[in-house]
């Protein structure tokens, strides 16, 4: 038997490898034999086999049995979120020059008190003009799209799976959106189509990982191209 | 009081028929012994055989204990030459059976008899006891034991998840064990 104060034997590394059944049949044979005779790898070997059997029995009770929580990613609430910041961002990348966002929103009061003038030089009536300066109409008419959101909006041109979602033309979107058939910027019609709470969409639930299949590659195109734009 | 006696001390009585001497024994160590085994053999079920099967080879060679090593150590290498044992009858077993089982030692979960309350408290109580011991280790010590135990990954999965060396994966996950071992038995649980 070796000695038990011989501490460095050399089989020691061999511990957890032989415990975890990772060593090939001759170092496996090799170690037994050791192991017979070496008291110091003996207690070691129990010693670290009380561990692993404590953390194996932790893992059983309180983690094995756990079922694997559904992963749902909100594809949709992501959407909503790049959407509601579309007008502006885009507004302020027109007016990248100007640094602070206070600058921007100074631009964007000028712009609607040249509005005002403008409609008052043409004889407009107030109350119309109060119905027509909601930001969207604004800024869709007077400011430049940015290049990101050009770009999305011809890929929403071109995609026909997009296009139609992002013009349904079923009865029922259109009773909920009479104004849609008035021709609007592609820009507009992405944003309006969406605040539009749209009947086929919404009885949808959010898409699950596992469940992905040829029918919602939609979503998945569209948060692709939303991360295309930094969205 | 046989609790309050030490191992050695305890044998001696065991060996002079005093059956009480050597339940002692076994309380004080089946525990242990049942790792041990479980670390030797992979499974619960063949771990619980070994077990049992080293206290009866030991209770039967109390004779043969002369003191020159330590109990726990005695005990260790009874445990250990019957799980070398078991594991070459089971590979006899496996030579002659051929199409029996894929011959690997997978772990596998034998349903918990029904504990008594005692039993679940003190089951509780160790569950606890882990998770903290575990909780309380350095990051790279208990990432090494999490990623073996509960993703059941092999050292080479861990050293390229890792981009450690082999050799850093198993010395790491060999230090994690004997501290979480000095940690557990610090604040050892009561066994009623
Ligand atoms: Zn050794």
């Amino acid at each position: 038997m070796v000695n038990s104060a011989n501490r460095e034997c050399g089989f020691e590394h061999e511990i957890v490898s032989y415990m975890y059944d990772e060593l090939g049949a001759a170092e496996r044979t090799q170690f037994e034999s050791h192991l017979v005779d070496c008291t110091s790898c003996t207690d070691k070997f129990a010693a670290v086999s009380f561990a692993r059997f404590s953390v194996f029995e932790w893992q059983k009770e309180e983690f094995a049995h756990l079922a694997t929580p559904e992963i749902v990613i909100p594809y949709e609430a992501r959407k909503v979120v790049v959407e509601k910041a579309g007008w502006f961002v885009g507004f302020a990348e027109a007016f990248a020059f100007a640094r602070s966002p206070l600058a921007v929103s100074g631009a964007f009061a000028v712009l609607i008190v040249l509005g005002f003038i403008g409609f008052n030089l043409v004889g407009t009536g107030g109350n119309e003009i109060a119905s027509n300066i909601v930001p969207p109409v604004v800024i869709e008419q007077r400011v430049e799209t940015p290049k990101a959101l050009n770009s999305l909006i011809a890929i929403v041109d071109q995609d026909p799976i997009i296009s139609e979602e992002v013009r349904p033309v079923t009865a029922a979107s259109r009773e909920v959106r009479p104004k849609l058939a008035r021709p609007t910027s592609p820009l507009r019609r992405v944003v309006e189509n969406r605040a539009v709470p749209n009947p086929t969409r919404q009885a949808r639930r959010a898409p699950v990982l596992s469940d992905l299949g040829d029918d919602d590659e939609d979503s998945l195109r569209l948060s692709a191209m939303f991360d295309e734009i930094g969205g | 009081m046989l609790i309050n006696l030490p191992d050695e001390q305890l044998v001696e009585l065991a060996k002079g028929q005093d059956p009480d001497a050597f339940g002692e024994i076994v309380r004080r160590w089946e525990r242990k012994i049942f790792a041990l085994c479980f670390g030797m053999l992979g499974r619960e079920d063949d771990a619980g055989d070994a077990c049992q099967e080293a206290f009866i080879a030991a209770y039967k060679n109390l004779a043969n204990f002369r003191g020159e090593a330590k109990v726990s150590s005695w005990l260790h290498r009874i445990a250990v030459n019957q799980c070398l044992t078991i594991k070459r009858r089971q590979k006899t077993r496996a030579e002659d059976f051929l199409d029996d089982e894929d011959g690997s030692q997978d772990k596998v979960f034998v349903a918990a008899a029904h504990l008594s309350p005692a039993r679940k408290t003190e089951q509780a109580e160790r569950m606890h006891l882990v998770r903290s011991a575990v909780g309380a280790l350095p990051g790279e010590l208990r990432e090494v034991i999490v990623m073996k135990e509960f993703e059941d990954m092999t050292f080479q999965e861990i050293s390229e998840t890792l981009e450690l060396p082999l050799s850093t994966v198993k010395s790491r996950l060999y230090t994690a064990l004997k501290q979480l071992k000095m940690k557990l038995e610090r604040t050892p649980v009561e066994v009623v």
